[in-house]
């Protein structure tokens, strides 16, 4: 029982890369998006959208950095309670 | 052996069917299998639950035990990621937590549907979860709002490096959060899609390899279908938390 269990933990280690592309590729959308917007507005093509690629990066490790410190919480949880 | 042709179509459990097709004030509201699949895994929570407590003893049935674990475990879950009266939002947590959660793993019945895996649902529940956050936000804090984006303990000289990252890192959530379920979701269910076609067209004596492997990925899904659900509702349990205490 114990290596069924480890064998799905192992095969379900895929979640954690979509995880972390998520993190990473919202947040740079998003601040493309900001950037798009911003220079459209005041006509600055593309310094705007330059810089906040950049803030949008940096964001996105932000935000990497707080879901895997969650995800460790996770781990030393006794997560994997029976569910109903 | 004579049956047809198998197609490869991994993307064909995706498709939304109008069971009924309905607008009420230029809005669609139309019964699609998404729909139906979203109230039966309402209903089956709720009647699920109304059972195991039906006549609540001293001493736990077995019913009973599951229903008050499942209670704990999201109080547990509640206490430690909400600091203060966290208590009053458990009904909330409870209830999207176990949506969710029937939601991902009902969708692993052959023949039924995901509601998780339409990026429409997974965005109206993480739009729902933020808005909400954001609103109690502004209620608890007021003009406090504003101040969140400012870690405090920085020289002043990187407040304009630091604000608009913490701003994008705070747009993002809604997205990542919203993403996240829906890709997970999505990926674990086209991967069993194409292994069943892989175990149909292979001759007779390596069917069973994909098939086997399916079995393997079917345990990992239900695995994945309850952290998903975990991680949506902690993360909403962590925002509803900066909502409330200001650091």
């Amino acid at each position: 029982m114990r290596k069924a269990k480890a064998i799905v933990k192992q095969t379900a280690g895929y979640q954690w890369a979509i995880r972390v592309g998520t993190e990473l590729v919202a947040a740079t959308m998003i601040g493309l998006g900001v950037g798009y917007m911003l220079d459209k507005w005041l006509g600055t093509r593309p310094w705007f959208l330059l810089l906040f690629f950049l803030f949008g990066v940096f964001a996105g490790f932000l935000n990497l950095y707080r879901v895997l410190q969650l995800d460790m919480q996770v781990q030393q949880d006794p997560g994997d309670e029976k569910d109903s | 052996m004579s049956a047809a042709e198998p197609k490869l179509e991994p993307l064909h459990h995706f498709q939304v069917v109008n069971y009924l097709e309905l607008e009420l004030f230029g809005v669609d509201l139309s019964i699609s299998n998404s729909v139906v699949w979203m109230w039966v895994s309402a209903i089956a929570v709720f009647v699920l639950f109304r059972l195991a407590l039906r006549s609540p003893a001293i001493i736990p049935g077995r019913m009973q035990m599951l229903a008050e674990a499942a209670y704990l475990f999201i109080r547990h879950m509640v206490d430690e990621n909400i600091r203060g009266d966290g208590r009053r939002y458990l009904p909330l947590i409870f209830a999207l937590f176990y949506f969710v959660l029937f939601c991902n793993l009902l969708g692993l019945i052959p023949g039924a549907f995901t509601p998780t895996s339409q990026l429409v649902v997974t965005a109206t529940l993480a739009i729902g979860v933020f808005g909400y956050s954001v609103a109690l936000r502004v209620v608890r804090q007021g003009f406090g709002f504003f101040r969140a984006f400012a870690p405090s303990g920085l020289p002043p000289l990187l407040l304009p490096l630091m604000i608009p990252i913490e701003v994008l890192s705070f747009m993002a959530r809604p997205v990542s959060l919203a993403v996240r379920l829906f890709a997970n979701m999505t990926a674990g269910h086209t991967v069993l899609g194409v292994l069943a076609f892989f175990g149909l067209a292979l001759p007779w004596f390596a069917t069973w390899l994909p098939l086997g492997f399916s079995i393997v990925l079917n345990g990992a899904e239900i695995f994945i279908g309850f952290i998903q659900a975990y991680i949506f509702t902690v993360l909403t349990c962590v925002y509803i938390d900066d909502a409330l205490n200001a650091h």
